[in-house]
């Protein structure tokens, strides 16, 4: 399979800066966007929705044009995906089992 | 008012808890009261408590200005306890009490606990644009603990979160800005975290059960991509 690979890196940094860019709005108002589009949770353990956002987005430009830039991306957004799925089971198995939490107010 | 907006912030917490399976015993209104929390403590055995309401240097109080805890003469329950007063002035004198008399680690302001609101939010406080800098460090912080982390990631957060609302406050044309400023600057110098700062008051035996596992996965896949 021939592939350009500069067109593949302008993917993969492509799809490395969208992931960023969600990342950094998160982060400046995460009270704000938890459990908002696009930072809907279904599940503790898989990323949030942003992150498949990222992925779907680098899938869908596997077309013939894009194909090279589309592989650049699934190239960041896989791994990136399949990384924060460990941290975030990391994360959930450290607050299990769960604890006991009284809120007086 | 004061507390309806630590009701609603503490609302946050709640759900924030509830997302990681924790159980949560909510006093809330009514509920808030000294019998119902001496006995959550006796039976319920929590792990960590938030709690929301006045105080001043000696006192904690409950619904209706009932005294919940008095320094010096019934704060020896909060012994091996774990709890954030989000109140006034309690890190004072009645912080210190608890954790002289055995308390593991309790947080609270030394001074009273300030903020802004736009009226025109009462009705939606968490909407409320002016107060989302002092709920946003209140709920993030709180949310470090409930994710696992130490009273030290928690005061860290604190900290963090009240200078980010600084940062976004400081030029903002918006007539309330410096007092915003001021409150979240008085906020964030006044908070004390007392006792074990190291410990995690949630969980963590599966953590270090697990935690060779995310390491030693990435050492392999760095040595197939080699």
């Amino acid at each position: 399979m021939d592939v350009n690979v500069k067109v593949a890196a302008v993917g993969a940094v492509s799809a490395a800066l969208a992931d960023a860019a969600l990342e950094v709005n998160f982060e400046n108002n995460p009270t704000y966007w938890r459990d908002r589009f696009p930072y809907l949770e279904p599940s503790l353990v898989l990323p949030p929705l942003d992150d498949w956002l990222v992925a779907g987005l680098s899938l869908f430009t596997l077309f013939d044009r894009t194909r090279d830039f589309g592989l650049g991306a699934l190239l960041y957004s896989g791994p990136m995906l399949a990384g924060r799925t460990v941290v975030r089971a990391a994360r959930v198995a450290r607050v299990t089992p769960a604890a006991r939490v009284v809120v007086q107010r | 008012m004061a507390t309806e907006y630590g009701h609603a912030w503490l609302g946050e917490i709640i759900r924030i808890a509830e997302r990681f399976g924790h159980t949560v015993l909510d006093l809330s209104r009514d509920a808030a009261t000294q019998e119902r929390l001496f006995t959550a403590l006796a039976e319920f055995q929590p792990d960590i408590m938030f709690l929301c309401s006045h105080g001043n240097e000696s006192q904690f109080s409950g619904q209706n200005g009932e005294v919940v805890f008095t320094a010096c003469h019934n704060d020896e329950v909060m012994a091996g306890n774990q709890a954030y007063y989000l109140s006034c002035l309690m890190g004072e004198a009645l912080v210190p009490s608890m954790v002289s008399k055995g308390a593991v680690t309790v947080a609270g302001y030394v001074t009273e606990f300030v903020w802004v609101i736009d009226p025109a939010y009462v009705d939606d406080k968490l909407a409320d644009p002016r107060a989302y800098p002092f709920m946003r460090a209140i709920v993030e912080s709180s949310g470090r603990l409930l994710e696992g982390g130490s009273w030290q990631h928690f005061y860290d957060t604190w900290v963090a979160m009240c200078n980010m609302g600084v940062r976004e406050w400081f030029e903002r044309d918006d007539p309330t800005a410096p007092s915003i400023v001021a409150a979240l600057e008085q906020d964030r110098d006044s908070l004390v975290v007392l006792g074990e700062t190291s410990i995690r008051p949630v969980q963590e035996a599966l953590a270090r059960a697990m935690s060779p596992l995310p390491p030693a996965l990435g050492v392999t896949l760095l040595a197939l991509f080699l």
